[in-house]
């Protein structure tokens, strides 16, 4: 069965302020999503409502035509989720929160020094992730999206600190991803890095 | 990989991220340890007692100061996962969230509980306590701190939005605690005079049970409440 996210009458405030109404929107396998729009325009809540941290006023979000509220653990399982905070412990290595994210979401730990090799974080692997620079951080969490194999991934400014090297193996990880059958839904200030996107949304 | 190993595998790496992760930052053992310490060595030296007196308030004060400093170790159980992000990567992992919840809670009791539990003897000689009675001490220490981690962590993911929620905490804790700090000195005191502990004993136990089948599943909730 192909994946599916479909998102129905979506309605969210923060507060008194509505941040978007009855947004509706689906995408399929190899689809890339890119929702953009000006600070505060709620894009982080899209995400997190997407992914089942926020829960909105009104609308549904299905995965497969089942709400993701029926069985958050089977969902759960599929996406993989990249935000503002890096989500490592500061005083623990980029190793020791791989680790441990690995044996949390049942994927495969062998590939981890050819992924740390493509992302130039061999030599800091090690170091406590409080001492790494904002760039490094963000490759750290790269590294979390190219081990584990889910179908949806969440990403809220993933490109955020990188330098263009880095960014361009961003997007060929992505671009893998989507090649292979992935899907995408991605904030970004920045919609023209993503030339390959299949749909944009522009919250104002 | 079987459902079972699966989820022994997300609470062991759990448990052990937490232990790790104390480990590397030991001053949030030791802080409320050296607390612990310093009070209850204190005491005797502030109210001059007599040895039959010392041994009378010693229980009383030994868990008071236990329960108060414990209570500032929780709120370093879901807040520091909050403020770095961790929080949100640990919910919306395919792991059920009591589990992990209940790891985070064995380890904050490993990283405090256990600490205080060990120091304990030294405070009860200062209180001119009994071997037999520090064995009892140690015993409803045991099952109090365990208590106060599971009901704690109720309480510490209820405040998981709110910032320095630290006397919030304390302040939906300690009454919920107030049983176990009544049974746990009234035991060791009643030991001293002679009598039976085992009613206290149960009550304890009793009530860690009652405890550990529901604190996991309130705070998962709270948790998911609180990212909204």
């Amino acid at each position: 069965m192909s994946n599916r996210l479909t998102i129905e009458n979506l309605t969210l405030f923060r507060g008194d302020k509505c941040l978007f109404k009855n947004t509706s929107f689906a995408i399929t396998q190899g689809d890339l999503l890119l929702v953009t729009g000006p600070n505060g325009s709620g894009k982080t809540t899209m995400l997190r409502s997407i992914a089942g941290l926020v829960e909105p006023e009104t609308g549904t979000i299905s995965w497969n035509q089942q709400s993701i509220l029926v069985n958050r653990q089977t969902y759960h399982e599929d996406i993989s989720w990249i935000s503002h905070n890096h989500g490592f412990k500061s005083s623990l290595s980029i190793l020791e929160n791989l680790e441990f994210e690995a044996h949390l979401y049942n994927y495969s730990f062998d590939k981890i020094d050819n992924i740390l090799e493509r992302l130039s974080l061999t030599v800091n692997k090690n170091i406590p992730f409080k001492f790494l620079s904002a760039g490094q951080k963000r490759r750290a969490s790269l590294a979390r999206l190219a081990l584990n194999k889910s179908s949806l991934w969440l990403l809220d400014e993933p490109t955020s600190n990188l330098d263009a090297h880095a960014q361009d193996i961003f997007k060929e990880i992505l671009n893998e991803h989507i090649s292979n059958n992935g899907l995408c839904v991605l904030a970004t200030h920045h919609p023209e890095v993503f030339e390959d996107s299949t749909s944009i949304i522009e919250l104002n | 990989m079987p459902k079972r190993l699966t989820l022994i595998r997300g609470f062991t790496a759990m448990f052990r991220r937490d232990l790790l992760q104390y480990k590397k930052r030991p001053s949030q053992i030791l802080n409320p340890l050296i607390f612990f310490i310093m009070i209850s060595a204190a005491f005797p030296f502030a109210v001059n007692t007599d040895q039959t007196q010392l041994v009378q308030i010693g229980p009383g004060i030994i868990w008071i100061m236990a329960i108060l400093s414990y209570l500032l170790t929780l709120h370093h159980l879901y807040n520091d996962d909050a403020e770095d992000g961790c929080l949100d990567y640990i919910m919306l992992s395919p792991q059920p969230l009591p589990l992990l919840v209940l790891a985070k809670i064995c380890a904050h009791w490993i990283s405090s509980g256990l600490p205080l539990i060990i120091i304990s003897p030294i405070i009860g000689i200062i209180y001119q306590m009994q071997v037999d009675t520090i064995l009892i001490m140690i015993a409803t220490l045991f099952f109090g701190t365990f208590a106060l981690s599971l009901v704690g962590s109720i309480g510490a993911s209820l405040t998981i939005s709110i910032d320095n929620s630290n006397i919030l905490v304390s302040l939906l804790v300690l009454p919920i605690m107030m049983p176990v700090l009544i049974f746990g000195a009234r035991t060791i005191e009643l030991y001293q005079s002679g009598a039976t502990t085992m009613s206290g004993m149960y009550f304890m136990s009793a009530y860690c049970m009652f405890a550990l089948s529901f604190s996991p599943f309130a705070s998962a909730a709270a948790l998911r409440i609180g990212a909204d």
